[in-house]
């Protein structure tokens, strides 16, 4: 024992001298401002309600610093820095919060990588921090489903800071990257702690790969073992605790229900907002469970194989890119690829029985433009996931929903005049269109048009937060931005 | 249509031509940065908002740090990018214990970005024949005034206010805009021009106003200047500029309502005399005036010369001693209270007319005119040991603004003029490192 101490006290003062002697080199620093105007046009919030048309203004700043520590070791951190404001509801005068402005400054990468091997061809790459994580490199905007959704509740989400180069989830973990076939053939291993969404600090492990069979056709797929370890199992998946009785189903009569009893209660809601609620034996039962559980007493009669829902899950990914130019000739930029998800492998009862409406595809083109733009760019989505597309009650459980079921609190469907029984269709089909034309190394404009899974910031009792749920849920939302960006 | 045509081909192709390498000149500035020190001290401060009084005198230390990167492009393209960083706390209430619930035993973190602008010059480098910035950036035309005037891009004309950043206690006489700023210079740089146009930082936010800045150095004794701020030209949301949703804003008499929108004037001179006593002599007089919405409306905005604030400023020649020694004054008429408080929270254009605002400024009543603080004056003095160590000791009666305890919310700024009673002043000693 008192060997293998000094062993490693002597290991860790060579290597604090090695470090001390390293061969340093400071790489220039990276920085850039940019500034956005965009205006989202029947936005909604979190309960279904539409934000009044807003039109915004931000700059944007960052800066990284990077230094390469004898050839093997680089690292990499990153600033941010912006200003936002929160939408406020059509009609209303804004109140409060809704009339400032707000700083946002926050790290947006703290990286480390060390290189075993040759530098050219390196035998395992280790990468550690908080960092950009893009498998898609041709996705503009949808897709990069692997790292930007949960797979119970389905959710894909962007990040609310981003409106412009928003398909590129940031990781907070490790990452092992082994090339192969002569860099034909990519691997990463990834050790991923959950930053995004609670319970925070759960560990997924994922694996990801593509392979170029040729200049003209890549392949890529993955697998994200979500939540593989949790930090605190009792909450990842919750069955004790304020509204953990509504994260349940259950056995009765030889079939499957749940205990959120509103969905067997409310049958639909009309026009104007009316609700018929319907009386049905087993919405008293499914009330009845969730009275038992959470009073911790006996099920009534006839009910068995109460189970809960949990946020852990496992979700697939392909995708597949056919370049053109090979083919059309090196001028005419054009690319078709496609992405398709599954967010959650497994099936569960009520809520998650039908795989399909788990599985986002998305299907982009980068069109030519003979030099007269970088980029011109064309995405499509369909995802058929019936419900609200929102994380809300995965970081709150409220009454009669559950944490791991889908985001179905009565209010936003009546909103839509949906009962919560009825599938959410505005949603299912999303699109981009992006140009960018660079008018120098440094200089570049950008216009995009979306209907895509944006969050903002917005108002929430006591503090203001991300808004929790896809902004550009309604059948009329979409938002343009422009953006002037100088960087270098 | 004809003629025309070829000036504007002529200028495009030069613009595409200007823009042709894609294998850009980078220079990397050196990075700008620096820290500060400040301690100051509040002597009877209003509290614009809130029923309590702040507790008096008041006293505040704080550390400030910034850093800027900027390069430049090709010769032609700048931009800048900069962080500033700061902590603050709230003044606690008078006669009570600060308490955690206001928030009033805490320091808090505030970083910021505080410039985020990018710049293309056309023309010729040295005479550009016109410079285009966009973005976040500081906005000076008043290079003289040091704490007071720069009224045309920090003040509102219905309800008239002017009022500084609730974090800068030195170096306040500038103003952060949001937008884009077109500058042109003529007569070789005697006549400068800026058209700019600007996004609104304060509520509601994002509306459009279109400014023009001039100033003409006539020799090197006297320069004049002169601009005009169409405020809120271009709403965002119309129905939120002229806001009818509210009885308080509609005008006495019923026939209207008060608008957020306003026409800015603004005229400035300055008399440098070092070319008449000589260069060890820095001496300089300057004033600007400026009249805060143009239109009357009824009831609150019937006199033009309530809506005037006329400042005066003097750098005192030191003899080398220090870097600079200035004094200004300024006076300022308007008979009702500084605040931007319900203009923000309600779109309310009237002046703010809240009984508890008027005791907190000493007034029973709120039809009486708030007189106290008519007059702004500052004395400020700074001397540089080294090219980076600086001292700065300032004492004001100003515009000054704090973050505060907003009840039932967290903090914010105060939306209001918290030197507004008789004997409201603040001193400010600072000690600054920077490169």
């Amino acid at each position: 024992m008192k060997t293998s101490f000094r062993n490693i006290v002597c290991s860790l003062t060579l290597l604090a001298a090695h470090l001390a002697s390293a061969d340093v080199v400071r790489h220039p620093v990276n920085a850039g401002v940019a500034l956005e105007e965009y205006q989202l046009y029947s936005p909604t919030n979190n309960q279904s309600i539409h934000y009044a048309p807003i039109l915004m203004v931000r700059p944007i700043g960052w800066i990284f610093g990077s230094a390469t520590v004898d050839e093997r070791i680089d690292l990499v951190f990153g600033l941010g820095a912006t200003i936002f404001s929160i939408a406020h509801n059509s009609g209303a005068h804004p109140a409060g919060y809704e009339n400032d402005l707000y700083p946002a400054v926050s790290m947006v990468q703290a990286a480390g990588s060390y290189t075993w091997g040759d530098l050219k061809d390196p035998a395992l790459k280790a990468t550690f921090g908080a960092m950009p994580y893009k498998y898609n490199p041709d996705a503009q905007n949808l897709g990069e489903y692997l790292f930007r959704s949960t797979p119970y509740p389905n959710t894909v989400l962007n990040s609310p800071f981003d409106v412009v180069n928003v398909a590129r989830p940031t990781i907070l973990g490790g990452l092992l990257s082994k090339n192969l076939a002569g860099g034909k053939w990519k691997n990463d291993i990834l050790l991923t702690s959950s930053n995004s969404t609670i319970p925070l600090g759960d560990f997924s492990l994922a694996y990801v790969t593509s392979y170029r069979i040729n200049p003209i056709f890549e392949v890529g797929a993955g697998v994200n073992l979500f939540r593989l370890i949790p930090i605190q199992p009792d909450l990842t998946t919750y069955k004790k605790g304020s509204s953990a009785n509504y994260n349940a189903y259950f056995t009765y009569n030889g079939k499957k229900y749940s205990t959120i009893s509103d969905l067997y209660k409310r049958d639909s809601v009309d026009a104007a907002g009316v609700v018929h609620v319907l009386s049905t034996p087993i919405s008293d039962i499914s009330d009845s469970v969730a009275i038992a559980l959470d009073a911790d007493t006996t099920l009534p009669a006839g009910v068995s194989g109460v189970n809960h829902y949990s946020l852990k899950g496992q979700m697939l990914m392909a995708r597949f890119s056919v370049d053109f130019k090979p083919i059309l000739g090196n001028n005419i930029d054009m690319k078709l690829y496609g992405e398709w998800a599954m967010l959650g492998a497994q099936n569960y009862p009520v809520f998650y029985e039908k795989p399909m409406d788990r599985m986002p595809v998305m299907v982009g083109l980068n069109l030519p433009t003979w030099g007269l733009l970088d980029l011109l760019n064309v995405e499509g989505e369909y995802w058929k996931n019936p419900y609200l597309n929102s994380d809300y009650d995965m970081a709150n459980p409220q009454s009669k929903t559950g944490l791991a079921t889908p985001y179905l609190v009565p209010g936003p469907y009546d909103n839509l005049r949906l009962s919560i029984r009825e599938a959410v269709k505005t949603d299912d089909f999303k699109w981009s269109v992006s140009a960018t034309k660079s008018l120098n190394k440094a200089f570049s404009i950008t216009a995009k048009a979306a209907k895509d899974h944006m969050q903002v910031m917005q108002l929430w009792t006591n503090h203001l937060g991300r808004s929790y749920n896809d902004m550009m849920s309604g059948k009329d939302s979409w938002y343009y931005v422009l953006r002037l960006q100088v960087a270098i | 249509m004809r003629v025309m045509t070829k000036p504007v081909t002529l200028f495009a192709m030069g613009l595409l031509s200007s823009f042709s390498s894609l294998s850009a000149e980078v220079v990397r500035n050196p990075i700008n940065a620096g820290i500060a020190l400040e301690e100051f001290q509040l002597f009877h401060p209003n509290n614009p908002q809130q029923p309590e009084s702040y507790a008096s005198p008041f006293i505040m230390v704080r550390p400030t740090g910034w850093i800027f990167e900027s390069a430049t492009i090709d010769e032609r393209i700048t931009f800048v990018m900069g962080i500033g960083a700061t902590t603050f706390s709230l003044p606690n209430d008078s006669a009570k214990y600060p308490t955690g619930g206001n928030y009033q035993s805490e320091l808090f973190p505030a970083v910021a970005l505080v410039q985020a602008s990018g710049s293309y010059i056309f023309g010729d480098l040295k005479a550009p024949m016109l410079k285009v910035t966009f973005g976040q950036m500081p906005y000076k035309y008043n290079p003289d005034a040091k704490n007071l005037g720069e009224y045309l891009f920090r003040s509102t004309p219905y309800p008239n206010t002017v009022l500084n950043s609730p974090f800068d206690l030195v170096n306040s006489a500038q103003a952060s805009i949001l937008g884009i700023v077109v500058s042109k210079n003529f007569a070789g740089s005697h006549w400068k021009n800026d058209l700019l146009f600007t996004s609104a930082t304060t509520a509601p936010l994002y509306d459009f106003s279109l400014a023009y800045v001039t100033s003409y150095t006539i020799n090197p004794i006297f320069e004049v200047g002169a601009g005009v701020n169409l405020y809120r030209l271009i709403p965002v949301q119309s129905s939120l500029t002229t806001w009818k949703g509210d009885p308080g804003n509609a005008y006495p008499d019923s026939s209207g309502y008060y608008t957020l929108k306003g026409q800015m004037l603004m005229a400035r001179f300055s008399v440098d005399f070092k070319p008449i006593l000589g260069n060890s002599i820095d001496m300089k007089l300057y004033a600007e005036g400026s009249l805060l919405g143009i239109k009357n409306y009824p009831k609150y905005y019937t006199k033009l010369a309530d809506r005037m604030p006329v400042m005066l400023g003097l750098d005192v020649p030191t003899g080398g001693w220090l870097d600079k020694l200035n004094v200004e004054a300024e006076y300022w008429k308007n008979p009702y209270l500084n605040s931007t408080y319900h203009m923000a929270y309600d779109g309310i254009g009237r002046p703010n007319l809240d009984a508890t605002s008027y005791q907190q400024a000493g007034l029973s009543s709120t039809t009486a005119a708030v007189k106290d603080d008519d007059l702004k004056w500052s004395f400020s003095a700074t001397k540089s040991v080294s090219k980076s160590l600086s001292f700065t000791a300032k004492a004001a009666n100003d515009h000054l603004q704090l973050m505060q305890y907003m009840l039932a919310a967290f903090p914010g700024k105060s939306y209001g003029d918290v030197m507004s009673r008789k004997d409201s002043w603040y001193y400010v000693l600072r000690v600054q490192l920077a490169i």
